[in-house]
Protein backbone atom coordinates (compact mmCIF):
# COMPACT_ATOMS: atom_id res chain seq x y z
CA UNK A 1 0.00 0.00 0.00
CA UNK A 2 1.18 3.06 -0.98
CA UNK A 3 2.04 6.04 1.69
CA UNK A 4 1.77 9.55 1.19
CA UNK A 5 3.84 11.77 3.06
CA UNK A 6 2.70 15.08 3.81
CA UNK A 7 4.79 18.00 4.85
CA UNK A 8 3.35 20.40 7.60
CA UNK A 9 2.19 23.41 6.38
CA UNK A 10 4.68 26.29 7.12
CA UNK A 11 3.76 29.62 8.43
CA UNK A 12 4.19 32.56 6.13
CA UNK A 13 7.17 33.84 6.78
CA UNK A 14 7.51 37.40 8.26
CA UNK A 15 8.96 39.10 5.45
CA UNK A 16 5.43 37.75 3.20
CA UNK A 17 3.63 39.51 6.01
CA UNK A 18 5.27 42.63 5.92
CA UNK A 19 5.29 43.04 2.35
CA UNK A 20 1.33 42.05 2.24
CA UNK A 21 0.80 44.85 4.94
CA UNK A 22 3.21 47.30 3.41
CA UNK A 23 0.80 46.56 -0.09
CA UNK A 24 -2.26 47.71 1.67
CA UNK A 25 -1.00 50.43 3.26
CA UNK A 26 0.59 51.72 -0.19
CA UNK A 27 -2.84 50.93 -1.37
CA UNK A 28 -4.44 53.05 1.29
CA UNK A 29 -2.59 55.90 0.90
CA UNK A 30 -3.38 55.69 -2.13
CA UNK A 31 -6.99 56.07 -2.05
CA UNK A 32 -6.50 58.68 0.23
CA UNK A 33 -4.11 60.96 -2.04
CA UNK A 34 -6.95 60.62 -4.44
CA UNK A 35 -9.63 61.40 -2.36
CA UNK A 36 -7.32 64.56 -1.03
CA UNK A 37 -6.67 65.41 -4.69
CA UNK A 38 -10.21 65.39 -6.50
CA UNK A 39 -11.17 67.37 -3.48
CA UNK A 40 -8.95 69.66 -4.16
CA UNK A 41 -9.33 70.00 -7.59
CA UNK A 42 -13.30 70.02 -7.24
CA UNK A 43 -12.66 72.91 -4.88
CA UNK A 44 -10.27 74.75 -6.77
CA UNK A 45 -12.43 74.38 -10.25
CA UNK A 46 -15.48 75.69 -8.57
CA UNK A 47 -13.64 78.41 -7.07
CA UNK A 48 -11.72 79.26 -10.47
CA UNK A 49 -15.25 78.93 -12.75
CA UNK A 50 -16.95 81.47 -10.17
CA UNK A 51 -14.24 84.39 -9.96
CA UNK A 52 -13.19 83.98 -13.43
CA UNK A 53 -15.68 82.22 -15.50
CA UNK A 54 -14.38 79.79 -18.28
CA UNK A 55 -15.55 80.04 -22.21
CA UNK A 56 -18.94 78.84 -20.79
CA UNK A 57 -19.94 81.65 -19.06
CA UNK A 58 -17.56 84.76 -19.88
CA UNK A 59 -16.98 85.82 -23.42
CA UNK A 60 -13.09 87.61 -23.99
CA UNK A 61 -13.15 89.94 -26.48
CA UNK A 62 -9.36 91.48 -26.81
CA UNK A 63 -8.61 92.18 -23.05
CA UNK A 64 -12.25 92.70 -22.25
CA UNK A 65 -14.24 90.04 -20.38
CA UNK A 66 -18.12 90.03 -20.33
CA UNK A 67 -20.14 87.68 -18.39
CA UNK A 68 -22.36 87.09 -21.24
CA UNK A 69 -25.59 86.15 -18.98
CA UNK A 70 -25.15 88.47 -16.26
CA UNK A 71 -28.73 89.36 -14.36
CA UNK A 72 -30.66 86.81 -16.67
CA UNK A 73 -33.35 84.66 -15.15
CA UNK A 74 -31.40 81.85 -17.31
CA UNK A 75 -28.09 82.60 -15.88
CA UNK A 76 -25.77 79.88 -15.36
CA UNK A 77 -24.92 78.84 -11.15
CA UNK A 78 -21.40 79.83 -11.76
CA UNK A 79 -22.48 83.61 -13.10
CA UNK A 80 -24.63 83.69 -10.33
CA UNK A 81 -22.19 82.52 -7.31
CA UNK A 82 -19.66 85.35 -9.10
CA UNK A 83 -22.51 88.14 -8.62
CA UNK A 84 -23.14 86.63 -5.16
CA UNK A 85 -19.70 85.96 -3.79
CA UNK A 86 -18.43 89.36 -5.27
CA UNK A 87 -20.99 91.50 -4.14
CA UNK A 88 -21.32 93.26 -7.45
CA UNK A 89 -24.36 95.31 -8.33
CA UNK A 90 -24.30 94.60 -12.10
CA UNK A 91 -26.80 95.92 -14.97
CA UNK A 92 -28.34 93.09 -16.98
CA UNK A 93 -26.39 91.59 -20.11
CA UNK A 94 -30.12 92.45 -21.84
CA UNK A 95 -29.71 96.01 -21.12
CA UNK A 96 -26.21 97.55 -20.94
CA UNK A 97 -22.96 96.10 -22.11
CA UNK A 98 -20.43 95.28 -18.63
CA UNK A 99 -17.11 94.88 -19.54
CA UNK A 100 -13.38 94.00 -17.23
CA UNK A 101 -10.41 94.36 -18.54
CA UNK A 102 -7.41 92.65 -15.97
CA UNK A 103 -4.44 92.83 -18.86
CA UNK A 104 -4.05 95.21 -21.16
CA UNK A 105 -4.21 95.07 -25.21
CA UNK A 106 -1.07 92.71 -25.15
CA UNK A 107 -1.74 90.55 -22.72
CA UNK A 108 0.18 92.38 -19.83
CA UNK A 109 -1.49 92.53 -16.51
CA UNK A 110 -2.87 95.67 -15.56
CA UNK A 111 -0.49 97.72 -12.73
CA UNK A 112 -0.27 101.00 -11.20
CA UNK A 113 3.45 101.00 -11.99
CA UNK A 114 2.67 101.65 -15.46
CA UNK A 115 1.47 103.90 -17.91
CA UNK A 116 -1.37 103.05 -20.39
CA UNK A 117 -3.20 104.79 -22.96
CA UNK A 118 -6.87 104.00 -23.87
CA UNK A 119 -8.23 104.56 -27.00
CA UNK A 120 -12.06 104.62 -28.09
CA UNK A 121 -14.18 105.16 -30.88
CA UNK A 122 -16.94 107.06 -31.07
CA UNK A 123 -19.84 105.23 -29.09
CA UNK A 124 -22.53 106.64 -31.63
CA UNK A 125 -24.84 108.66 -29.02
CA UNK A 126 -25.07 105.23 -25.99
CA UNK A 127 -23.96 106.49 -22.75
CA UNK A 128 -21.08 104.56 -21.08
CA UNK A 129 -18.39 104.75 -18.65
CA UNK A 130 -14.79 103.97 -17.77
CA UNK A 131 -13.78 103.31 -14.55
CA UNK A 132 -10.63 102.10 -12.51
CA UNK A 133 -10.53 99.85 -9.53
CA UNK A 134 -7.99 97.76 -7.76
CA UNK A 135 -8.01 94.62 -7.66
CA UNK A 136 -10.13 94.11 -4.99
CA UNK A 137 -13.12 96.66 -6.36
CA UNK A 138 -11.46 99.21 -4.40
CA UNK A 139 -11.87 102.87 -5.92
CA UNK A 140 -8.22 104.44 -5.81
CA UNK A 141 -7.95 107.23 -3.70
CA UNK A 142 -6.25 110.04 -5.04
CA UNK A 143 -6.11 114.22 -4.35
CA UNK A 144 -7.58 114.60 -7.76
CA UNK A 145 -11.10 113.26 -6.49
CA UNK A 146 -10.70 111.36 -10.36
CA UNK A 147 -11.99 107.29 -10.71
CA UNK A 148 -13.49 107.75 -13.48
CA UNK A 149 -14.79 109.08 -17.01
CA UNK A 150 -18.30 109.09 -18.47
CA UNK A 151 -19.79 109.95 -21.81
CA UNK A 152 -20.55 113.34 -20.03
CA UNK A 153 -17.77 113.85 -18.47
CA UNK A 154 -14.91 113.04 -20.73
CA UNK A 155 -13.50 115.70 -23.23
CA UNK A 156 -13.33 114.15 -26.77
CA UNK A 157 -11.66 114.53 -29.81
CA UNK A 158 -13.20 116.14 -32.66
CA UNK A 159 -14.36 112.36 -33.94
CA UNK A 160 -16.07 111.57 -31.09
CA UNK A 161 -13.55 108.98 -30.28
CA UNK A 162 -12.10 109.21 -26.82
CA UNK A 163 -8.43 108.64 -24.79
CA UNK A 164 -7.65 108.34 -21.41
CA UNK A 165 -4.76 108.16 -19.87
CA UNK A 166 -3.71 105.50 -16.82
CA UNK A 167 -0.85 106.61 -14.54
CA UNK A 168 1.27 107.88 -11.57
CA UNK A 169 2.03 111.25 -12.39
CA UNK A 170 -0.87 113.99 -13.37
CA UNK A 171 -1.27 114.46 -17.17
CA UNK A 172 -3.08 116.72 -19.08
CA UNK A 173 -6.39 115.03 -20.80
CA UNK A 174 -8.04 112.88 -19.93
CA UNK A 175 -5.86 111.06 -17.12
CA UNK A 176 -6.80 108.38 -13.94
CA UNK A 177 -4.68 108.21 -11.55
CA UNK A 178 -3.62 104.95 -10.56
CA UNK A 179 -1.24 105.69 -7.87
CA UNK A 180 -0.05 102.61 -5.12
CA UNK A 181 -3.15 100.42 -5.98
CA UNK A 182 -1.04 97.28 -7.65
CA UNK A 183 -3.19 95.25 -9.94
CA UNK A 184 -6.27 97.58 -11.82
CA UNK A 185 -9.25 96.48 -13.09
CA UNK A 186 -10.90 98.31 -15.61
CA UNK A 187 -14.24 98.58 -16.01
CA UNK A 188 -15.95 99.83 -19.15
CA UNK A 189 -20.24 100.08 -18.81
CA UNK A 190 -22.35 100.68 -22.01
CA UNK A 191 -25.63 101.10 -21.82
CA UNK A 192 -27.98 99.93 -24.69
CA UNK A 193 -30.27 102.81 -25.87
CA UNK A 194 -33.64 102.87 -24.24
CA UNK A 195 -35.14 101.20 -27.34
CA UNK A 196 -32.90 97.90 -26.94
CA UNK A 197 -30.32 96.65 -28.91
CA UNK A 198 -30.38 93.58 -31.43
CA UNK A 199 -27.92 91.40 -30.58
CA UNK A 200 -26.63 92.35 -34.18
CA UNK A 201 -26.26 95.44 -33.26
CA UNK A 202 -24.45 94.17 -29.90
CA UNK A 203 -22.25 92.31 -31.41
CA UNK A 204 -21.34 95.18 -33.34
CA UNK A 205 -20.89 97.40 -30.27
CA UNK A 206 -18.49 94.94 -29.10
CA UNK A 207 -16.39 95.34 -31.93
CA UNK A 208 -15.83 98.80 -30.81
CA UNK A 209 -14.41 98.43 -27.34
CA UNK A 210 -11.39 100.42 -26.52
CA UNK A 211 -7.92 98.96 -26.83
CA UNK A 212 -5.45 99.06 -24.12
CA UNK A 213 -1.95 99.91 -24.31
CA UNK A 214 0.87 100.29 -22.20
CA UNK A 215 3.69 102.85 -22.66
CA UNK A 216 5.74 102.93 -20.13
CA UNK A 217 6.94 101.30 -16.56
CA UNK A 218 8.68 102.04 -13.84
CA UNK B 1 1.89 47.92 -21.90
CA UNK B 2 3.00 46.83 -18.47
CA UNK B 3 2.19 50.60 -16.99
CA UNK B 4 -1.37 50.49 -18.29
CA UNK B 5 -1.50 46.56 -16.63
CA UNK B 6 -0.58 48.47 -12.96
CA UNK B 7 -2.39 51.47 -13.50
CA UNK B 8 -5.31 51.65 -10.99
CA UNK B 9 -8.42 52.77 -12.98
CA UNK B 10 -10.68 52.47 -10.17
CA UNK B 11 -8.50 55.29 -8.08
CA UNK B 12 -9.03 57.66 -11.77
CA UNK B 13 -12.39 57.12 -11.77
CA UNK B 14 -12.97 57.56 -8.15
CA UNK B 15 -10.94 60.71 -8.67
CA UNK B 16 -13.08 62.40 -11.50
CA UNK B 17 -16.48 61.09 -9.43
CA UNK B 18 -15.37 62.78 -6.26
CA UNK B 19 -13.47 65.73 -7.82
CA UNK B 20 -17.56 66.16 -9.96
CA UNK B 21 -19.11 66.02 -6.69
CA UNK B 22 -17.17 68.49 -4.66
CA UNK B 23 -17.31 70.58 -7.58
CA UNK B 24 -20.82 70.90 -8.09
CA UNK B 25 -21.33 70.94 -4.20
CA UNK B 26 -18.87 73.88 -4.27
CA UNK B 27 -20.84 75.94 -6.75
CA UNK B 28 -23.77 75.11 -5.44
CA UNK B 29 -22.92 76.63 -1.99
CA UNK B 30 -21.54 79.55 -2.88
CA UNK B 31 -24.91 80.19 -5.16
CA UNK B 32 -26.69 79.63 -1.80
CA UNK B 33 -24.48 81.54 0.23
CA UNK B 34 -25.68 85.46 0.27
CA UNK B 35 -23.72 86.53 2.81
CA UNK B 36 -21.66 88.70 0.79
CA UNK B 37 -24.12 89.86 -1.94
CA UNK B 38 -24.91 93.55 -2.80
CA UNK B 39 -28.62 92.44 -1.64
CA UNK B 40 -27.32 91.68 1.77
CA UNK B 41 -25.05 94.42 2.19
CA UNK B 42 -27.24 97.13 1.17
CA UNK B 43 -30.04 95.66 3.39
CA UNK B 44 -27.90 95.88 5.85
CA UNK B 45 -27.01 99.83 5.18
CA UNK B 46 -30.29 101.29 3.91
CA UNK B 47 -33.90 100.89 5.34
CA UNK B 48 -36.36 98.37 4.05
CA UNK B 49 -39.40 99.47 1.32
CA UNK B 50 -38.13 103.17 1.27
CA UNK B 51 -35.90 104.59 -1.37
CA UNK B 52 -32.90 106.45 0.25
CA UNK B 53 -29.68 108.44 -1.76
CA UNK B 54 -27.00 107.16 -0.94
CA UNK B 55 -24.13 108.84 -0.26
CA UNK B 56 -21.69 109.90 -3.42
CA UNK B 57 -19.44 107.22 -4.19
CA UNK B 58 -15.72 107.85 -2.79
CA UNK B 59 -12.84 105.37 -1.82
CA UNK B 60 -14.02 106.04 2.08
CA UNK B 61 -17.63 105.19 1.45
CA UNK B 62 -18.05 102.33 -0.83
CA UNK B 63 -21.19 100.56 -0.13
CA UNK B 64 -20.10 97.65 -3.21
CA UNK B 65 -16.93 96.49 -5.02
CA UNK B 66 -16.67 97.74 -8.55
CA UNK B 67 -19.98 99.94 -8.00
CA UNK B 68 -19.46 102.87 -10.52
CA UNK B 69 -18.67 106.26 -8.99
CA UNK B 70 -19.93 107.61 -12.02
CA UNK B 71 -23.58 108.02 -10.76
CA UNK B 72 -25.60 108.84 -7.73
CA UNK B 73 -27.42 106.05 -6.63
CA UNK B 74 -31.38 105.34 -4.83
CA UNK B 75 -31.39 102.21 -2.98
CA UNK B 76 -34.88 100.86 -1.67
CA UNK B 77 -34.35 97.46 -0.26
CA UNK B 78 -37.46 95.68 -0.39
CA UNK B 79 -39.93 93.06 1.49
CA UNK B 80 -43.68 92.46 -0.29
CA UNK B 81 -44.77 90.34 2.71
CA UNK B 82 -47.06 92.84 3.87
CA UNK B 83 -48.44 93.58 0.25
CA UNK B 84 -47.79 95.47 -3.00
CA UNK B 85 -44.95 98.13 -3.24
CA UNK B 86 -45.18 100.88 -5.56
CA UNK B 87 -42.27 102.36 -7.18
CA UNK B 88 -41.85 105.89 -8.47
CA UNK B 89 -39.04 106.66 -10.54
CA UNK B 90 -38.11 110.11 -13.07
CA UNK B 91 -35.61 109.36 -15.59
CA UNK B 92 -34.72 112.74 -16.85
CA UNK B 93 -31.67 112.07 -19.15
CA UNK B 94 -29.34 109.74 -20.97
CA UNK B 95 -27.85 107.64 -18.42
CA UNK B 96 -30.89 107.51 -15.65
CA UNK B 97 -31.63 104.00 -15.21
CA UNK B 98 -34.03 102.45 -12.79
CA UNK B 99 -33.46 98.13 -11.53
CA UNK B 100 -35.23 96.18 -9.73
CA UNK B 101 -32.60 92.92 -8.46
CA UNK B 102 -33.57 89.99 -7.09
CA UNK B 103 -31.31 89.33 -3.87
CA UNK B 104 -29.33 86.87 -6.22
CA UNK B 105 -28.30 89.77 -8.47
CA UNK B 106 -31.05 88.78 -11.58
CA UNK B 107 -32.23 91.67 -12.95
CA UNK B 108 -36.77 91.76 -12.63
CA UNK B 109 -36.73 94.80 -14.08
CA UNK B 110 -35.02 97.66 -15.60
CA UNK B 111 -35.37 100.58 -17.82
CA UNK B 112 -33.22 103.53 -19.20
CA UNK B 113 -33.66 107.21 -19.59
CA UNK B 114 -34.28 107.89 -23.72
CA UNK B 115 -31.98 110.94 -24.89
CA UNK B 116 -34.98 112.74 -25.95
CA UNK B 117 -37.32 112.57 -23.17
CA UNK B 118 -38.27 112.61 -20.25
CA UNK B 119 -39.67 109.26 -18.63
CA UNK B 120 -41.63 108.00 -15.84
CA UNK B 121 -41.48 105.23 -14.11
CA UNK B 122 -44.47 103.81 -11.82
CA UNK B 123 -43.99 100.25 -11.45
CA UNK B 124 -45.95 98.03 -8.89
CA UNK B 125 -44.11 94.95 -7.20
CA UNK B 126 -46.30 92.17 -6.13
CA UNK B 127 -45.24 89.45 -3.65
CA UNK B 128 -44.22 86.15 -4.91
CA UNK B 129 -46.96 84.50 -7.58
CA UNK B 130 -48.44 82.10 -4.91
CA UNK B 131 -48.99 84.91 -1.86
CA UNK B 132 -50.25 87.42 -4.81
CA UNK B 133 -52.81 84.37 -5.86
CA UNK B 134 -53.73 84.04 -1.84
CA UNK B 135 -54.75 87.51 -2.23
CA UNK B 136 -57.55 88.06 -4.35
CA UNK B 137 -60.13 89.86 -2.16
CA UNK B 138 -57.35 92.84 -0.93
CA UNK B 139 -58.10 94.74 -4.14
CA UNK B 140 -54.72 95.72 -3.35
CA UNK B 141 -53.88 95.09 -7.03
CA UNK B 142 -57.03 95.35 -9.20
CA UNK B 143 -56.17 98.93 -10.34
CA UNK B 144 -52.29 98.28 -11.21
CA UNK B 145 -51.50 98.58 -15.17
CA UNK B 146 -50.31 94.96 -15.87
CA UNK B 147 -47.51 95.87 -18.33
CA UNK B 148 -45.52 97.56 -14.84
CA UNK B 149 -46.31 94.71 -12.10
CA UNK B 150 -43.54 92.22 -11.70
CA UNK B 151 -43.80 89.91 -8.72
CA UNK B 152 -40.94 89.42 -6.31
CA UNK B 153 -40.67 88.57 -2.39
CA UNK B 154 -37.76 90.37 -1.86
CA UNK B 155 -35.29 92.58 -3.49
CA UNK B 156 -33.70 95.44 -3.92
CA UNK B 157 -34.40 98.88 -6.58
CA UNK B 158 -31.84 100.71 -7.73
CA UNK B 159 -32.50 104.31 -9.09
CA UNK B 160 -28.85 105.68 -11.21
CA UNK B 161 -28.20 109.29 -12.08
CA UNK B 162 -25.20 110.08 -13.99
CA UNK B 163 -22.84 112.55 -12.20
CA UNK B 164 -22.19 115.01 -14.93
CA UNK B 165 -20.38 117.22 -12.30
CA UNK B 166 -20.81 120.49 -10.02
CA UNK B 167 -22.83 122.65 -11.73
CA UNK B 168 -25.78 119.85 -12.73
CA UNK B 169 -25.49 117.75 -9.24
CA UNK B 170 -28.28 119.85 -7.85
CA UNK B 171 -30.69 119.31 -10.57
CA UNK B 172 -29.47 115.81 -10.79
CA UNK B 173 -30.04 115.26 -6.72
CA UNK B 174 -34.18 117.15 -7.19
CA UNK B 175 -34.86 114.40 -9.47
CA UNK B 176 -33.02 111.66 -8.30
CA UNK B 177 -35.28 112.95 -4.32
CA UNK B 178 -38.69 112.41 -6.24
CA UNK B 179 -37.87 108.72 -6.97
CA UNK B 180 -40.11 107.15 -4.20
CA UNK B 181 -40.84 103.34 -2.85
CA UNK B 182 -43.49 102.78 -0.43
CA UNK B 183 -46.10 99.96 0.44
CA UNK B 184 -49.08 100.42 -1.29
CA UNK B 185 -52.06 102.58 0.80
CA UNK B 186 -48.67 104.30 2.66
Amino acid sequence: MASIELEPASAPSKLSVLRAIIAILLRAIGVIATLMLAIAVGLWSSRYMVARGSPLSVERLGPWEQWTDIGRESADPYTKANMISTGKLRISADSAGVFEARTDSQGARLHSSCNYIVKGANMQGLWWSLAVFDSRGKLIANDADRYEFTADTIALNPSGSFLVSLGRDARPGNWLPTSGAGRLVLVFTVLDPATGLSSEERAQRNKHLPVITRESCS
Amino acid sequence: MKFLHRFEWRLLLIFFLVAGIVHLVATFLAVNDTRASAYTRLAREFPNNKMTIADAVVPRHQPLPFLGPDARYAFCPFETGDGTMRVHALLPDLGWTIGVYSPDGTNLYFAAASADRETTIDLSIAPSDDRFLGLPDSGATANLDPRQIISAAKGLVVVRAPDKGDPYRSDELAALAKASCRRDGA
